[in-house]
Formats: structure tokens, sequence, C-alpha cells
């Protein structure tokens, strides 16, 4: 499976990357982008299976990229992966379709219990 | 101004500990701690963009925190603690953990609050950010040893 990780921080990028890798799911491949137009850029020329995706960016922000896609009828698994969880952002993501909301920090299991479906 | 929850060392020390993959040992202190040159402060705003509050940590720590989270070798921290200044990588991983830690001060219902920027030099803060560092403001003081080094300071304010 091809997954995408969006976050404009490199770190968190590549702790999400980790993360995805102690819990199992180090057998796909991963590609990354610092900001919603870049992941916009990828996901035309890669076409991910799977977004994971921070809310707050520069430039195109994490729930604009989701409408973007949903407007171009594209059609992937979009999961947040965020420090902030409102219960208004989250009703947001789930109306434009979002499969899962995670929070920052995670653990482990956390990844497993919104990811394990899609990525077991 | 807004009242917004002020963050205790359990939570902190267990978000941080999150973060950084080692738990850090995060002690009340009763003096307050008047940050220094270098010494990074994360200022923290509301949604209206009023002032939130703040998180100040002491150079040696906030170097060890953006080494920690991103895996880097210790030497890294140290390098930061010789030349009394964060490097942009460092920097930029502390950034990211206080953007996180916003998250402390909206606990319990709180207000949104988010992270404006961290700022390195006491005389680039926001005047207001000023202001409530030299007031008597709603504090907490705590000491913070990170992987049994020795103890610096982590101080949050509110508005």
């Amino acid at each position: 499976m091809k997954i995408l990780i969006v976050d404009d921080s490199s770190v968190m990028r590549k702790i999400v990357m980790r993360g995805l890798r102690q819990a199992g799911y180090g057998n796909h491949d991963y590609d990354e982008a610092g900001d919603g137009k870049q992941a916009l850029e990828n996901v035309t020329e890669a076409a991910p299976d799977l977004v994971l995706c921070d809310w707050n960016m520069p430039e195109m922000t994490g729930i604009e990229l989701l409408e973007a896609l949903n407007a171009q009828e594209v059609k992937l698994n979009f999961c947040f992966v965020t420090s902030e969880a409102s219960e208004d952002m989250k009703s947001r993501a789930r109306e434009n379709g979002a499969c899962g909301f995670i929070t920052k920090p995670f653990t482990e299991d956390t990844l497993q219990d919104a990811l394990g479906d899609l990525l077991g | 101004m807004a009242s917004m929850f002020m963050p205790d060392g359990d939570g902190l020390g267990g978000l941080l500990g999150d973060l950084i993959g080692t738990n850090p040992k995060i002690q009340v202190m009763s003096e307050s701690f008047d940050p220094g040159a270098g010494d990074p402060i994360a200022v923290y705003r509301l949604d209206d963009d009023s002032l939130a509050g703040m998180c100040v940590v002491s150079l040696p720590q906030a170097a060890r925190i953006g080494a920690l989270i991103a895996m880097l070798p210790v030497g890294a921290a140290e390098d930061a603690e010789k030349t009394g200044a964060l490097s942009d990588s460092l920097a930029d991983n502390f950034t990211e953990v206080m953007n996180i830690c916003a998250q402390l001060f909206s606990s319990g219902g709180a207000e949104h609050v988010r992270l404006e920027a961290v700022f390195t030099e006491r005389s680039s803060l926001p005047k207001e950010a000023e202001k409530l560092l030299g007031a008597s403001a709603e504090r907490a003081d705590f000491s913070i040893s990170i992987c049994d080094e020795t103890a610096g300071s982590l101080s949050v304010l509110t508005t």
C-alpha cells in the first residue's frame, strides 16, 4: 500500500513513519509532503492509497486538502494525525469522509486501533 | 483576558514523555524561573489572537527535548548548550513539541489555544508576552530533568 504522510514538521513526519513501522506496518511504501498543496500534487502523481495528514499547515490545511480531493472525486483513505482534536474538527473530518482521527502524541496501540483494519 | 487551564507537572511530564520516549522528572519549584539568553519561550494564543499563555524552558532541557524527539545523538543537545543556542533543527523539533503542548492549555473544556511561535530572544517577544513574563501572573514553575541529566527549569504562565 502507498502511504502519504503530510505534516509541515519534518520531525513529525519521521515520528509518524517510525510509529507505523513500530506498530508493524513497515512493509508499505511511504512518501512525504510538507503541506496540503504538495500533498495534492503527490496524490495526482503517485496515487497513494492512504493519506495520513496533519490539520494545521501553511499553504493548504489538512481539511482543505480533503475538501479539494473530494471536489476532484479522488477516492482514497484519509486519516488525520493532529495535535488538536475538537469535536467540531472531528465532525468536519467525518462529514468529508475521513476514515480516522489520531491525536498526537500517539502510541503503537493508537495507530493499530485506528489503522489496523486498513493496514493489517 | 480569558482564564486558561493551568497544566500541572503530571500532565506536562506525561505528554513530554510520550513525545520524547522517556519520562522527565518534573518537580514543583518554589522560585520563579527567569529566562536568560537563549532559553526558548513558547507563546500561545486564543482563536481571537489574544495572549493565552507561555511555556518557558531552560536551553539545555529544550535542546534535549529537541534531540530526543528526533532520536538525534545527545551530542546535538550538548552542542546547543556549549554555543548557547538551539540549532535550526533542534529549534524546529522543540517548536513541534511546544505545538503539541498547546493541548494542555485547552484541557477541561478551556478555550482552544494554539502556538503562535517559539522565541529564542526575549527582546523579540510580543509586548504583552513580555509583560506577562514580568508580571506576577498565574504561573507554575517546575524543575525538569531528562535522562537523569542536571535539572533545568520549565515554567508555564497563563493569562
